[in-house]
């Protein structure tokens, strides 16, 4: 049997077992926005998270809070369509192009910035308070210190960054090998 | 460490990377040759070993500073948070299941932290796509799902359910991704192969 023949059988299997497994992971991904995620929605979360306490109702809510809480949904979103986007691209055979590392680096920035915002509210949110009521500017010291402790300790924040960080790296790996490709 | 001194410290550490990014705008840049990339590549893996092997160091005294009481970072020193209602700040106040699941957490945490040290060591080397490129990828994955596991038998133990999916779920969307680009080397090395 030809040798060429029975190569392109094989990753004609492979690509066919890719597009079956993002098809099977569009839907497990769709089950848990729809369900586990509905029970940590950034609203809900946030609310508990709070240093002072929970808030009883949405319309007991300060306006910061919750124009923090939409940032921070709308990011969700777009984190959800670029995985969305990504899984898309590999059901279609699509592995290693520069579209790929865009949406990977695309996906690491975006949780940079989730993960930004959801360990900074509750300082924000106590920094502005004890100011408001208090106009005590001793609260700066422990601000920053709030900022710095969340930076360092926030998984989405470690994580988008080398999520970046290797997207990046793929990106001139994938560009040195169509490069070498090219070359005579 | 003090609120002030962790300030200055945050300063130091901005002028630093705005320093170098006005340097940056000054500088030419390289030309996009191969040999720029990999340099490219080299400079950038290094900088992310050296912050995961202090990460390391760092992580390791304050785990042997709560175990045998040494001096830590902050005044009121080491202490392990395992949900927000159970903060332990000695080993006497833990009880000795939770601190079982809590060691197992820690060597879990250092394991995926030395392979990623090992990652961006291939990517130092050029390394960009083989397989061991997606085994060390594909264990991020199982470290986030076993992660979520320990943490679950962790708060089952001291009957206090704070967890979140979201690891859960990422883990197998790494492990995922990772099983997609090796299936896509592996088409890519017998396309090579082809006549």
């Amino acid at each position: 049997m030809n040798t060429n023949l029975i190569t392109s059988e094989a990753n004609h299997v492979r690509l066919k077992r890719i597009k079956t497994g993002s098809r099977t992971l569009k839907i497990l991904f769709l089950l848990y926005l729809i369900g586990a995620a509905w029970c940590e929605l950034p609203w809900y979360a946030f609310i508990k998270w709070l240093p002072q306490g929970s808030y009883s109702k949405i319309s007991d809510t300060p306006l910061l809070t919750l124009s923090e809480i939409g940032l921070s949904a709308c990011l969700l979103l777009a984190l959800a369509i670029t995985f969305w986007q990504l899984i898309s691209l590999y059901g279609a055979g699509t592995i290693f192009s520069s579209r790929n590392v865009q949406l990977l680096g695309r996906f690491g920035y975006l949780a940079f910035g989730f993960g930004l915002v959801r360990a900074w509210m509750p300082g924000i949110n106590w920094a502005w308070r004890e100011w408001w009521e208090t106009c005590s500017y001793s609260i700066f010291s422990e601000f920053f210190l709030y900022m710095f402790l969340g930076l360092v300790s926030s998984p989405w924040i470690i994580g988008g960054i080398f999520i970046f960080m290797i997207s990046r790296i793929m990106d001139e790996g994938r560009k040195i090998q169509e490069e070498q490709e090219l070359t005579v | 460490m003090s609120a002030n001194e962790i300030m200055l410290l945050v300063l130091a550490v901005g002028s630093f990377f705005i320093f170098r990014f006005y340097v940056c705008k000054i500088v030419p840049r390289s030309p996009k040759t191969q040999a720029a990339r990999l340099l490219r590549i080299r400079n950038a893996s290094l900088i992310f070993q050296i912050l995961i092997a202090i990460s390391l160091a760092v992580g390791l005294y304050a785990v042997l500073a709560f175990l045998c009481g040494w001096p830590c970072f902050s005044d009121r020193g080491a202490h392990v948070v395992v949900s927000p209602g159970h903060v332990y700040t000695s080993l006497a106040e833990m009880p000795e299941n939770v601190l079982a699941w809590v060691l197992v957490k820690t060597g879990l945490d250092f394991a995926a932290a030395a392979v990623l040290f090992l990652l961006f060591g291939l990517y130092r080397r050029g390394i960009m796509f083989s397989a061991r490129n997606v085994l060390y990828i594909r264990f991020q994955g199982y470290y986030l799902i076993l992660g979520f596991v320990v943490n679950y038998l962790m708060q089952s133990a001291l009957h206090d359910m704070n967890l979140s999916t979201t690891s859960l779920f990422a883990g197998f969307a790494i492990i995922f991704i990772a099983w997609v680009m090796d299936e896509g080397r592996k088409i890519q090395e017998e396309q090579q192969l082809t006549i």
